[in-house]
């Protein structure tokens, strides 16, 4: 019984929202719509369980949003490829200092729409709904988050020399 | 620099790799073992991905045997990396042409992103233990 009841509370609704997107993308006949990260983002969270995204939530629908925006407006800059792509590194690692966060998954949504070269509101729409609706079906179907432990200061230092390196 | 001296390589930047290597660069300890399966996760998903999208043209299909498919083999190698997902959704995404290759570009590019991470982990490791040294 436990377990049919975790697959309805978890599993099933992870691949229900991937499934909506990629069908949502077919409907609006518009491939920015699928986010392949927000995939990852919803399995590690309702199936997967990563207790270190559950401990804060509403950092799943703020930071992947914010650095999707940041990268969807350096992306209509007239910019070299390189240029784009570091600006965005530097974005996302500015915004996880400041949220003092670790979410990778938010350097994947900044890189994104350079990379597609994505140039519909679609794509900012997409995001936005997605991670808010991640956001409410944690809220909805953890009424246990664990507690947000803890953090331990992730250093700068680290930080910033991947950046350096992941610029090169 | 190798972004900027091949800037023809523009798909150089593979967001799940990224993640990956920036996850792992705040990891305590990093072993090669975690390194091997990592890359080895990354870039099955890759090829997944890129047959699942060339032997069903349909998006809905493809996803469903992407879905299928990186489950298992998760399974198989007991490895939990959730980019897998985003790895194997990707090719529906990029701009076209660059498909025939791409699986090859994130071996390339895991090697080069995680390989860098390893060698900086383990050279640190390395200094700490040495002793007497101020």
């Amino acid at each position: 019984m436990l377990s049919v009841k975790n697959w309805l509370h978890q599993t099933l609704p992870a691949y229900a929202i991937i499934f909506l997107m990629i069908g949502a993308a077919m409907v609006f006949n518009n491939r920015e719509i699928i986010l392949p990260e927000v995939s990852a983002l919803y399995i590690g969270c309702l199936i997967y369980q990563n207790p270190a995204w559950l401990a804060r939530p509403f950092h799943l629908f703020l930071l992947p949003s914010l650095t999707a925006v940041g990268g969807f407006f350096i992306n209509r800059l007239e910019l070299n490829l390189a240029v784009k792509l570091v600006m965005v590194l530097v974005l996302v690692v500015a915004v996880l200092i400041l949220f003092k966060s670790t979410l990778a998954p938010a350097f994947a949504t900044g890189l994104l729409p350079v990379i597609t070269h994505a140039d519909s509101m679609m794509f900012v729409y997409a995001i936005l709904v997605l991670t808010l609706l991640l956001y409410m079906s944690i809220r909805l179907l953890h009424q246990h988050l664990p507690p947000a432990e803890p953090i331990k200061r992730p250093s700068h230092q680290h930080k910033l020399l991947y950046l350096s390196f992941a610029s090169v | 620099m190798i972004c900027y001296a091949m800037n023809w390589m523009f798909i150089a930047a593979i967001p799940p790799v990224i993640v990956v290597g920036y996850e792992s660069i705040h990891k305590d300890v990093y072993p090669a073992g975690i390194f091997g399966k990592q890359v080895l996760c990354l870039v099955v998903g890759a090829l997944i991905g890129t047959l699942s999208l060339y032997l069903f043209k349909n998006l809905l299909l493809s996803a469903l045997i992407d879905m299928v498919l990186v489950t298992a083999w998760i399974g198989i190698v007991k490895f939990k990396l959730t980019p897998t997902y985003a790895m194997s959704l990707l090719p529906m995404v990029l701009p076209g042409s660059s498909h025939t290759y791409f699986g090859l570009w994130v071996l390339l590019m895991c090697l080069v992103v995680l390989g860098f991470v390893w060698v900086y982990k383990n050279i640190r490791m390395i200094s700490i233990s040495l002793p007497g040294r101020s």
